[in-house]
């Protein structure tokens, strides 16, 4: 009965999973308004050169991407020659863009000639911290040990970051921290810090006045726009990529960014830059909300109803013998409520270095299953565990057969303990599936991410209700189930 | 016939059975009586393997009770208890005719087995399609005793069958029983703390306390030479109840 509910549930979404795998180009883009935008724009020109794309939004850094890229879950990303050299290449000299070619040729990658802007990072201030103190260029830092900076984690951490920077400018700051980049700018413009990171194509430089301190020992490396792309993509998609080489100035692109974060939606910054091109029409216009919402919650719904259908098919064995008790049956019972302690986000992170996991949603479907585990190993073993010794007694007696007594007698008597067990863990991973998102594997926490990176609760809110809505859905589906599959013998209350 | 030889029962520092030397007759009534305590039960789980004995050794019909012919003997064994040994998510036809089904017996044949049954522990037929929960206790304890007695046993084991029934209920099963008793002509071992079922029952009563036997025989001959002090102060507890 249960299989055959869960293969009713599995095989549509299944099959609708497999349709939708067919000529679909998916790009990635990083966890920024410039990246979103530069994603857009290439699906544009991917859309208007017949292909279906898709765009998974704020998929996270760049080793996140370059894996990504590297294991084909995506077809391309924006990226930058810098970055390229630094972290992905890891050469301490410059290189030259054919030199960057030639080895990223060796991962199987292609590079794209330059977008036209160069966006390096920069250090601000506001205008007025900056005048008060009369810093204007980063050595100016040295004279000002005190000063509180929030940098992002990923600047924190690049070979051409923070530290390097330190050194070469021998700047003794103490009072350093890590904040994550939309929220540095409210900290920086609220006074709880002075000195951030920044690019120098962001919009919100020119939005805020702020001040971008001069590199007077010309640390920073040049950052040019590119696509990264794998070699085995299509070449008409490739030369739908290579269509936007040079069309893009620091100018626009900062305007770009600036369209984006006003309107809140990438779309529109995409419209501009084709009207700009002349270009526009052919494409096949932004993606519905409707569209979109059936799109994440067909994913959500796979995501979840998969990993679930593992769960229960381990969950429930390893149920019945850490019922038994003893050594092994206590020890089910510990891992899989150890595994429950570790954070969501953590087991995702632990889990996307494994080989063949990776990033995506395989990686996300055992993070899912390891965190469904627990409820229904243990409702499984307590509802065996509380069958009556008279009952026990009674079905030994009768001279059933082991496996008959567990089939026909103890799981049917356990089944109401074992149905709460798959409900509750349902109900986790509807939740926790959003965090999927992270990891490019889709579902309804793709615009819960966006919208955070874009600070607008709205698209949030596009995520997070669906995503209620879901489990209380869950909720309703699994009291219909209790009625299929409880025996109606232990649903009536006695006469 | 079942034959005790020095069989005993401990849990850990606790003596459920001491070492016992016990012969219970083929095709005849033997009641174990007793305190609660005493051990009855502890004879009963012994016969139907539920336990293990910790001394000792059971023979029945002339086979060693071991792991290894455990399932064939139960096979001859039909076990009712006071309440809440029927598997509530079955109706109550489903609970009888589980073990013929896992054993692929003709349905047919069962039918009207359980018909027959029906009509000796006089159970309406039509109350065969409850579920446990929707029947009365004693109407539960019929339905235990047909599925005890679906496949013929040699021996049937009844661990205070009537201990849960208001009294009323429990007179009219104790005519019941002893009717059935007398016509199905079997090895029939059942325990109660009860006189009156004892005397009604019982072809032999075997009385405990404190994990052994104080005395054994006719119930007749315990009043008339108690084996010893304990034996007067039962009997004379119990008659005082039935008094006041």
């Amino acid at each position: 009965m249960k299989t055959a509910l869960t293969v009713l549930v599995v095989a549509p979404l299944l099959a609708a999973c497999v349709a939708d795998a067919g000529e679909v180009i998916a790009l990635g883009s990083k966890k920024f308004t410039e990246s979103f935008v530069l994603a857009e724009i290439a699906k544009r020109s991917l859309e208007e050169a017949g292909f279906r794309v898709e765009h998974r939004q704020g998929m996270g850094g760049t080793i996140i991407l370059w894996e990504a890229l590297r294991q084909g879950s995506i077809a391309a990303y924006p990226d930058y020659t810098g970055t390229i050299q630094e972290e992905i290449l890891k050469r301490p000299m410059a290189a030259s863009i054919g030199e960057l070619r030639q080895q990223l040729a060796q991962y199987g990658v292609g590079m794209t000639g330059e977008l036209g802007f160069n966006n390096t990072y920069a250090l601000v201030m506001t205008r007025a911290r900056a005048n008060q103190l009369g810093v204007h260029k980063i050595s100016d830092l040295t004279k000002h040990p005190d000063l509180r900076l929030g940098l992002t984690p990923e600047f924190l951490g690049r070979r051409d970051g923070w530290e390097p920077l330190q050194r070469r400018y021998e700047l003794n700051l103490l009072n350093v921290r890590g904040i994550e980049h939309t929220l540095g700018y409210v900290a920086l413009l609220n006074g709880e810090i002075d000195v951030k990171d920044a690019y120098t194509t962001d919009a919100k430089i020119g939005e805020n006045d702020l001040v971008v301190l001069a590199d007077d020992l010309r640390f920073f490396p040049q950052y040019r726009a590119v696509f990264l792309f794998r070699l085995d993509t299509p070449p008409r998609a490739i030369n739908a990529l290579r269509r936007l080489e040079g069309t893009l100035t620091e100018a626009s692109m900062i305007h770009l960014n600036e369209i984006a974060e006003q309107t809140r939606d990438y779309s529109s910054a995409a419209d501009w830059y084709f009207k700009q091109m002349g270009r526009v029409g052919r494409f096949s216009g932004p993606e519905s909300f409707a569209h979109r919402l059936v799109r994440w919650t067909v994913r959500h719904l796979l995501l979840v109803s998969l990993s679930l259908a593992a769960a229960i098919a381990i969950g429930i064995p390893l149920g019945i013998y850490a019922s038994r008790g003893g050594f092994i049956g206590e020890s089910i019972l510990g891992l899989t409520g150890l595994i429950q302690t570790v954070p969501a986000l953590a087991l995702l992170a632990l889990l996307v270095p494994i080989p063949f996991l990776g990033i995506g949603p395989i990686t996300a479907i055992v993070a899912l299953f390891l965190y469904g585990l627990l409820p229904i190993v243990r409702n499984t073993a307590t509802g065996l565990r509380e069958i009556p010794p008279q009952i026990r007694d009674a079905a030994e007696v009768l001279g059933l057969k082991p496996r008959t007594r567990l089939l026909k007698i103890f799981l049917p008597l356990a089944s109401p303990s074992i149905l709460a067990g798959i409900k509750t863990s349902a109900i986790i991973n509807i939740g926790s599936a959003t965090l999927a998102a992270l990891i490019g594997a889709g579902g309804l926490g793709e615009p819960i991410i966006s919208g955070l990176n874009l600070n607008d609760s709205t698209t949030i809110l596009e995520g997070a209700i669906p995503a209620a809505l879901l489990a209380i859905a869950a909720q309703g589906l699994f009291s219909l189930f209790d009625r299929l599959i409880i025996p109606r013998g232990l649903r009536l209350r006695p006469a | 016939m079942i034959l005790f030889h020095q069989a005993g029962k401990s849990f850990g520092n606790a003596v459920a059975l001491r070492p016992t030397d016990l012969t219970i007759a083929a095709d005849k009534t033997t009641v174990l009586l007793g305190l609660s305590g005493a051990g009855k039960s502890t004879v009963l789980r012994l016969i139907s393997g539920l336990l293990e004995p910790t001394t000792g050794w059971i023979e029945i019909d002339g086979r060693k009770l071991t792991r290894d012919s455990l399932p064939k003997l139960r096979r001859r064994m039909g076990y009712v208890i006071q309440s809440g040994d029927l598997f509530p998510h079955l109706t109550a036809r489903q609970n009888v005719l589980l073990v013929a089904q896992e054993l692929h017996l003709g349905t047919g044949e069962m039918n009207g087995r359980v018909e027959e049954l029906c009509a000796l522990t006089r159970l309406p037929g039509h109350l065969l399609d409850r579920y446990p929960v929707e029947l009365s206790g004693g109407e539960q304890r019929r339905v235990s005793l047909i599925r005890a007695l679906m496949l013929k046993p040699h021996i049937l084991l009844l661990d205070e069958p009537m201990g849960a029934l208001d009294p009323m209920v429990r007179a009219g099963l104790l005519t019941d029983l002893k009717s059935l008793f007398e016509r199905l002509n079997t090895t029939v071992v059942l325990v109660t703390h009860d006189l009156v079922e004892a005397a009604r029952l019982g072809d032999w009563v075997v009385l405990l306390n404190a994990g052994r036997i104080v005395q054994q025989g006719p119930l007749a001959e315990f009043s008339l030479c108690p084996a010893e002090p304990f034996v007067s102060e039962f009997f004379h507890a119990q008659t005082e109840k039935l008094a006041a």
